[in-house]
């Protein structure tokens, strides 16, 4: 990376091309290198391929202590469920930056353009529904949504396919289905507060969401790239981008899910109101894959049929390891705005949604 | 972080991904359906990854030998080089960035947040969590009382004693109870045991047996299970128990299955044990979260099984 090939024989070519073509972040403008301070003034400052080599090296040398500090019960546990999530959430964020690779490579704007109405009434419930062709979790759906809002997709749709995809898609809605065997009605339940929540967090958007709460996107297709450079480009940046903040979510809900005892279930079941407050805030600290939920939400015994509704509708919209993954993705000023508003609007569609299939 | 390392990263979490899979350590984490998830989730991280450093290489290389050629005198000129021009010489001049003026810029990434990802691929590194054990067993015991029975009822509809289709009375009304209102035994219909002496069962299984079996084909019949040695749960102050871990999806829903024995424990917690047991009828009450007693003919130790959990 520093070496100086003195021999190199320079050629007189085409002026640069607009942007890295492995870049995230575009490089600041420039347009020769008159500018640029030469190479010798800079002075070392290590980058971070040496700080990584460095945090190897640190891990390899005190292994040991690290090894017996994690060997305790509670860190062992801990580190199991933290690892747990990780891996079972990455193949559904591979997934999900896969499609919105392949969004910014291949899909032109112009044809969400097309497909997509024009009005922000319609094109919130259209997105809402489109999200049950995706078959994944909600990590996933987290990158995909940034790439349709910078493909020109209205931020108010691209949202509501976000909360939509993995709440209302075929294999959570059949997985649902076989946990609740005994509950029949519980999968239309489901289908019905997810797309009702998708739709009005949409609209709701839709009218109070400000351009500048969510941060700059990176323009990534600079025109004369191929798409498989660019592909591969967005893959890495998303998936990177998405599972840093995937990993402080993921320690968030082991963290939680360690030191909350599971006892609190019992004895609540009798007060609707408070084991609906309690499903909606377990939902949020657990951070459980939506595919799995379900069969979570069966095995609480004591909980009314309507708080399990809740603990459905909101953890696929809202929970600790999604608003980190939006912090880190839409920007921290989007995430304090949107992740209470969707908590909230789930909640209370999850109850009216229970209430009407099942009374009180 | 750079291109560069975040490749590096990337195709190393994808390599752990698929190391993990094939070495069966992964069954300690998530459920054994998510093998073929992780083998194409892993194989494609190792991918973008090898393929992204490979063109970071390269577009570094491209810059360096520009400045090179700068400094050697041909500063006007906005330069690329052909240094490298054997490949794809054609595409060259578009494919590749251009030098442009910054020094560092394969350092412009600025985002900290992929460094995150190197505490789970060095916790999988260096630690390697294991299953969950008795120390979960104890954090997370819940009441046993018609925890899975959902799933229970629908493997039970194929059998033929099944009462009604669904295959069994419906549980889940929110008292978690195995009584119902009235203060009788709730019960539903299970397949017949394997046949043979001492027939293995699953852990959960045999608890459901044990709680709301109506043709009680559990109770005086000596049954065979596996789990591991765990603290008595709540509710008793003395013996131990041994336990299994259910989980559906991966360790973070972990759900306990226990079997209550008077005594000393035998071996030390987390032993995993083959062992014959025998329920004890009506031990299994609201106040010890219906963890059934049971008492015990043999108890062997064995290695953990390859899947250390239920599901």
């Amino acid at each position: 990376m520093t070496s100086r090939d003195t021999t190199g024989t320079p050629v007189d070519v085409d002026p640069p091309a607009p942007d890295d073509s492995l870049g995230v972040d575009p490089p600041a403008p420039h347009d020769s290198l008159g500018g640029e301070a030469p190479a010798a003034k800079r002075g070392y400052r290590p980058g971070s391929l040496e700080l990584f080599g460095a945090v190897l090296l640190l891990a390899i040398v005190l292994r040991g202590p690290l090894a017996s500090w994690l060997n305790q019960p509670v860190m062992q546990s801990w580190s199991t469920v933290f690892v747990a999530i990780c891996v079972q959430a990455t193949p559904f964020l591979v997934l999900g930056v896969v499609v919105s690779g392949a969004i910014a490579a291949f899909v032109p704007a112009r044809v969400f353009a097309r497909i997509m109405p024009s009005s922000a009434a319609l094109a919130v419930p259209v997105a809402t529904v489109c999200g049950a062709a995706l078959p994944g979790c909600e990590c996933g759906s987290v990158p995909i949504s940034n790439r349709l809002i910078e493909r020109g997709v209205r931020p108010s749709a691209s949202l509501a396919f976000m909360l939509s995809a993995p709440a209302i898609n075929p294999i959570v809605l059949i997985a649902t289905a076989v946990a609740f065997t005994s509950e029949p009605m519980m999968v239309w339940a489901r289908l019905a507060a997810g797309l009702l929540t998708a739709v009005i967090v949409g609209w709701t958007w839709e009218r109070i969401g400000r351009p500048e709460w969510m941060k700059p996107r990176v323009p990534v297709a600079a025109d004369g790239q191929s798409g498989w450079r660019v592909f591969l480009s967005t893959v890495l940046g998303d998936f990177t981008q998405a599972a840093g903040f995937l990993v402080i979510g993921a320690a968030a809900a082991a963290t939680f899910k360690t030191i909350v005892p599971a006892h609190i279930m019992e004895g609540i079941g009798s007060s609707l109101f408070l084991s609906i407050a309690l499903m909606a805030g377990l939902a949020f600290i657990l951070a459980l894959c939506s595919e799995a939920d379900a069969f979570v939400a069966a095995s609480f015994s004591t909980i009314p049929v309507v708080g399990k509704l809740v603990f459905l509708t909101v953890g696929p919209a809202v929970d600790v390891k999604l608003a980190a993954m939006q912090a880190g993705v839409f920007g921290r000023k989007f995430a304090v705005r949107f992740a209470p508003l969707t908590f909230g609007v789930a909640v209370v569609v999850g109850t009216v949604v229970g209430l009407l299939f099942w009374g009180w | 972080m750079n291109k560069e390392t975040q490749s590096i990263v990337v195709a190393l979490l994808g390599g752990l991904l698929i190391s993990i899979t094939l070495s069966h350590r992964f069954t300690s984490y998530v459920r054994p359906g998510f093998a073929p998830l992780l083998l194409i989730g892993g194989g494609i991280l190792v991918l973008v990854g090898v393929l992204s450093l490979v063109l970071a290489i390269r577009a570094d290389a491209k810059k360096d030998r520009a400045r090179a050629g700068q400094k050697a005198g041909t500063a006007t000129a906005v330069a690329t080089t052909v240094a490298d021009g054997s490949e794809r010489p054609d595409h060259i001049d578009h494919d590749y960035p251009a030098v442009h003026g910054h020094p560092h810029d394969h350092d412009h990434d600025k985002s900290k947040a992929p460094w995150l990802l190197l505490i789970p691929v060095l916790v999988l590194l260096l630690v390697a969590p294991p299953a969950l054990g008795a120390d979960a067993v104890a954090r997370n015991a819940n009441s046993q009382a018609l925890a899975g029975v959902d799933v229970v009822a629908r493997d039970n509809s194929t059998s033929k004693d099944g009462a009604g289709g669904g295959g069994g009375y419906k549980f889940n009304d929110g008292s978690g109870s195995a009584a119902d209102s009235t203060g009788s035994r709730r019960t539903m219909h299970f397949p017949a045991l394997p046949a043979g002496d001492n027939p293995s069962v699953g852990m959960k299984d045999l608890i459901l047996r044990a709680l709301y079996d109506a043709d009680n084909s559990v109770e005086g019949v000596p049954v065979t299970v596996t789990g591991f040695i765990a603290p008595p749960g709540d509710g008793y102050t003395d013996g131990y128990t041994v336990a299994r871990i259910v989980i559906s999806c991966c360790a973070a829903d972990a759900n306990p299955m226990q079997l209550h024995i008077a005594g000393d424990p035998p071996f030390p917690a987390d032993t995993w044990v083959d062992s014959v047991v025998t329920v004890v009828p009506n031990t299994a009450t609201m106040d010890n979260g219906y963890v059934p007693t049971v008492t015990v003919t043999s108890m062997t130790p064995v290695p953990q099984p390859d899947d250390p959990y239920e599901h």
